[in-house]
This record gives structure tokens, sequence and C-alpha cells, in this order.
């Protein structure tokens, strides 16, 4: 896996981060396959060209595609599966379930579109219930990408260390957070910003958020908020988490996710399970479907997770304690 | 092995998996007596690449039992085929026996957990097609329940191995035409299934599937077909088949006998 940490850098579309890398790897190992359900990336033209035995449009079909999955991996065969996030897991639950984690196959599920990256699509398109119905599934790994070097560093990991996989990631262009953090990659969770006395953990894109609430906080308020970026969110790095939360007093999450089932109960577990003792409020989509449809800040704005609510709850909580 | 043989292999599956079934006070016998001689046929003709020495090998046919819940029948064949010891169809509704309600992987001569219903074919699909990818030459062969098909997933597994010209995809279609509840025509629409996989590219052969000349000839024909299609035989069975009370009657999809019915059933199977 080593050879492989150090990914491409000048992307600027996070699918490509994902399948260039996936290429890389398919290039090298003829037993790699991506299938995809009429699904696109620009690095699909690489496979169709260069590698068109390794690559499959099942079509409008993310059932069979799962099937299909399993049968190819029982031949020995690494396969990856691509689709939008919410048809992936909640379409192909049962599949994901019989055909994969009874049998403990490790095929790796891409799923594109995490919570609101389809925002203006509506709720069909919403995906905020995929990491509460992915972590029911046993043997399930599941990584969720928060810039181009992390996510790139994904199909290497997920390829060298074969497992039943999830990995959610957006589309489009985001800030570098782990650049410099390459080498922690395999950890599961890094803190990307210190603290004092309060933390705050998070996954996937809206940690960009969630640094940007700390570095208001500390200017406004002087209030240094450390952030925790879990980007494995099964299985939980438990030794280290354990390690980084002992200094805080106070634990928040921040979730573009149900505030239930997601990373602010994979936490509130956390907690349950060490005994620790400690100050905890979760932030995440309230329970129901957003007919909201606007950009992702838009969005943010009328479901309650726009940073000015975030850091309203924050101080709530703080002075209610 | 000659058609006499087999008939009496046949014989003594039901009569086996109707004592499981008395035993276990549990099973779905109907669909286990349907796809008896089917079964029979697939795993005792020779025309398939099936041993329990050839476990792992990876030029064995691959038989992916889709229609979990008649796994009677098919543990039957399987012990007698020497998958495991006989003795194991004894502890079958014991606690701690290896063989639960419906199939699963771990068990000897079992190569996917089965049991909800629509997934074999997709497996069969990607079994195939791992077959064309790396120039092996087995066979994939798929057992479904014609109730099955009403399941969504099997026609977008129809649609896949017909694009993908999976010719060494066999799908064998159970028609007992009996599902749970109810005849299958009064959920599905009273249509021919065969003209179905029809239309979706198939090889198609429609014959009597409690008649072993008709299972092994279609059976070997369509495994030696050249063209590029995949293969489906849809076999007309009899729910029940063999238990003159349980014939065509969807109450015996697992329906247990009680008191007479016991003895009657016996002198059907000719165990009395």
């Amino acid at each position: 896996m080593k050879k492989f940490l150090k990914p491409h850098t000048a992307y600027t579309e996070m699918r490509d981060a994902f399948f260039e890398e996936l290429f890389q790897i398919a290039s090298h190992d003829h037993d790699v396959i991506l299938l995809h359900a009429d699904q696109g990336a620009y690095a699909f033209q690489k496979f169709y060209s260069s590698l068109p035995k390794q690559i499959i449009n099942v079509g409008v079909a993310e059932q069979n595609m799962i099937s299909v999955a399993a049968g190819l991996a029982l031949s020995g065969k690494k396969v990856f599966v691509h689709a939008i996030s919410t048809f992936l897991t909640l379409r192909c639950y049962e599949q994901i379930k019989v055909d994969l984690s009874i049998m403990n196959l490790p095929v790796i599920i891409a799923g594109i579109g995490p919570g609101f990256t389809y925002g203006a699509d509506g709720p069909t398109h919403h995906s905020n219930q995929d990491i509460a119905i992915m972590r029911a599934i046993p043997h399930m790994r599941i990584l969720n990408a928060t810039d181009f070097f992390n996510l790139a560093v994904f199909p290497h990991f997920a390829y060298s260390k074969p497992q039943l996989t999830y990995i959610r990631f957006e589309k489009g262009n985001f800030p570098d957070l782990y650049s410099s953090r390459m080498d922690s990659i395999p950890d599961g969770l890094v803190m990307l910003k210190p603290g004092k006395k309060s933390c705050l953990i998070t996954t996937g894109t809206i940690t960009h958020k969630a640094i940007d609430i700390a570095n208001y906080l500390k200017d406004k308020r002087g209030l240094d908020m450390a952030v925790i970026d879990i980007y494995q969110l099964k299985p939980l790095n438990e030794k280290l988490l354990k390690k980084l939360i002992k200094p805080f007093e106070v634990v928040f999450t921040l979730e573009e996710h149900l505030s239930y089932g997601g990373l602010g109960t994979i936490v509130a577990d956390f907690l349950v399970d060490h005994s620790i003792k400690i100050d905890f409020l979760r932030i995440g989509l309230p329970d129901g479907h957003c007919f909201i449809y606007g950009d992702r800040n838009y969005m943010h704005k009328h479901i309650g997770i726009a940073s000015n609510h975030v850091i309203r709850k924050i101080d709530r909580f703080l002075k209610s304690r | 092995m000659d058609i006499n043989t087999l008939k009496q292999k046949a014989n003594w599956v039901r009569q086996k998996s109707f004592q499981m079934q008395i035993s276990a006070g549990k099973g779905h016998l109907g669909g286990a007596l349907s796809i008896t001689d089917i079964l029979v046929a697939i795993y005792c003709s020779g025309i398939f690449n099936l041993s329990p020495k050839k476990k792992g090998d990876p030029e064995r046919d691959r038989i992916i039992f889709s229609k979990g819940h008649a796994c009677l029948a098919l543990y039957c064949v399987l012990a007698d085929k020497g998958y495991f010891p006989k003795e194991q169809l004894d502890k079958h509704g014991q606690n701690g026996t290896i063989l639960g309600g419906h199939p699963d992987h771990f068990i000897p001569g079992v190569e996917v957990s089965s049991g909800s219903l629509g997934h074999g074919l997709g497996i069969g699909c990607g079994l195939a097609l791992s077959a064309k990818l790396d120039k092996k030459s087995f066979s994939t062969l798929v057992i479904l329940g014609d109730g099955e098909c009403n399941e969504g997933s099997i026609w977008e597994g129809a649609s896949f191995a017909t694009q993908q010209k999976l010719s060494n995809l066999i799908a064998i279609v159970d028609n007992n035409k009996v599902a749970a509840t109810a005849f299958t025509r009064n959920f599905t629409g009273n249509f021919s299934l065969a003209s179905k996989w029809k239309s979706f590219g198939w090889n198609t052969i429609q014959i009597d599937g409690h008649n072993f000349k008709q299972i092994i000839n279609s059976l070997k024909k369509l495994k030696q077909m050249k063209n590029s299609k995949p293969s489906v035989i849809v076999a007309d069975t009899v729910k029940g088949k063999g238990i003159s009370f349980m014939e065509n009657d969807y109450h015996w999809h697992h329906g247990v006998p009680k008191g007479e019915q016991i003895q009657l059933a016996k002198k059907d199977l000719g165990l009395v």
C-alpha cells in the first residue's frame, strides 16, 4: 500500500481523484473490475479505451449490479461498483446484505453524492440515511471522503486491505486538508485543529465548515475548539479517538446526515461503550425530508445547519452546562 | 446413470424430504417435491462437472440454488452425492444443525447463500461473466422458481445476461405455478413465462420438469449451445409432486401434514 500513498495532486474534481487512482490500480491488476449503473466520470473514458474488459455499464439496474459484483467476487475478481450513493445503498440494501455481507465478499461500493450533493434534485437524491443503514451491515467498512487527498488514497486502501467497503464521496472541488497528513490515512481519524476544553467531531466535506466555525469561534470569542475528522466511520479507531478526546470537557458532532444513526450516533455509542462521561451534543439534520431546492449553503440555511445555526447551538449548549 | 436409477433416487429424495419436514415440524415441502427430479438430473446425470472432490476446483460447474426455500430436496441430493454425511439430514430441524431452513454457503456443495428470492440470477451472471473474462470453461446453472420470477431483479439479470452474451449461463425455472398463498398467475398475470424469457433474448426450451429424458436432453443441448445467448429451461412441474393431496395446492408451500395426512403421504411415497 505504501507505494500508493502519493496520489496525483492536480485533481480538480473529486471523481477524478477516485477514478484516476482506481485506473492506476486496474492497470496493474486486471482482476479489478469497475461496474457502474449508468453513472459517468471523466476517467471512465480511460477505462473504456485502455481497459475495456474491466469496466461495464450495467445500466439502470443497481440491484443487479450488486448481485453481479457478488458473482464476480466469488470468482476472485476485485470489484468496485459505482452509482449515486442513495440508490446504491437504500435501493440495494438487501442485495448488499444477502449477496455481499452474508458471504463476506470484499466488494467496494463507491457512492457519489452523500448528503446534499444533489441538493437541488430533491429528496429522492438526498443521501442522509446511508451511514445509518450501512453501519448496520456486518463486515462493512465505511469511508467518507473529506478532500481530494484522502479520497485519492481510498481506492488504494480498499484494494490493499480487501473488505466489504462503502466509500461515499462528493463531486466538485474542495480545499486541501490532507496533503500534509497522508501518512495518517490508515488511522481512520485525525485531529485537524487542536483546541482546548471543547472538540467538534465531524465527517465528510462538512469538515471544511467545521474548521471555519472553529476558526471563527477562536477569533471572535476566544473559544479554542478542536476539530477531529473521522473519515473511517466503521470500524471506528476507538483507541485513537479515546486518546484524542481525553483532554476535552465538551464534545460536539456535526454532520450532513440525519442527526441519528450517523456520526452523532457512532460517537454516542463510543462514549457509552467506553463509559466516557462528557458533555455531548449532536448537530445534524432533523427527522424529515427536505423539499427546499437550492445550492448547499442555501439548503443548510433552511434546514438549520448553516454556520450561524451551528454556532448558536454550540453557544446555547455551552451556556446550559 | 440410467433413467430408472434416477427415478429411484428421486423417489428417495422425496421420501427423505418428507421425513425431514415431519421430523422438523417445518419446511417448504411443496417446492422441494416439484424441483426434485430436476435436482437429481442435474447432480446425478453426469452432465455437469460436479463432485465433492472438486470443491474449490476453479473449473467446477456452479449450481446456484436461488429458490432456497426448497432446500429439503437439495440437502438430500447433496448428501447422496457425498458432500456431507447422510446423518446430517436427520439432524435437520434440531438445534445446532448445519442444515437450516434456507441453504447457506458454509454447507458443502452450496455455492451461495439463498433464501431471499431474486438474487441468484444476478450472482450467476457475475460467475458466468468471470468465466468469460478468465477464459474458463465452467458453466453456471441457476435454479429459479416461477414465483421468484415475479421479482424485478430477475429481469434486470435477464437483460444483463443477454447484453453480456453469457452463453455459459443456464437458468432453469421450476414452473410449478403455485406460490405461498396463491397460483402465481393470480399476481403475475396469465402469460407464458417461456415467451417472456424468449423476448428477453434467451434460448428458451419448455419441458415437462418431471420427465428425466426431457430434463437431461434439454440440459445437454443448452450446455453445448454455441450461440451467444444465455439459455433457460422453463420446466413445467407440479407443486407437491408425489403426494396426492399436496399436488397443485398452495397450502403445501410450507404446510406440514398431520394425523391421517401423514399416513396418506407415506402411502403415496411408498414408505408403507
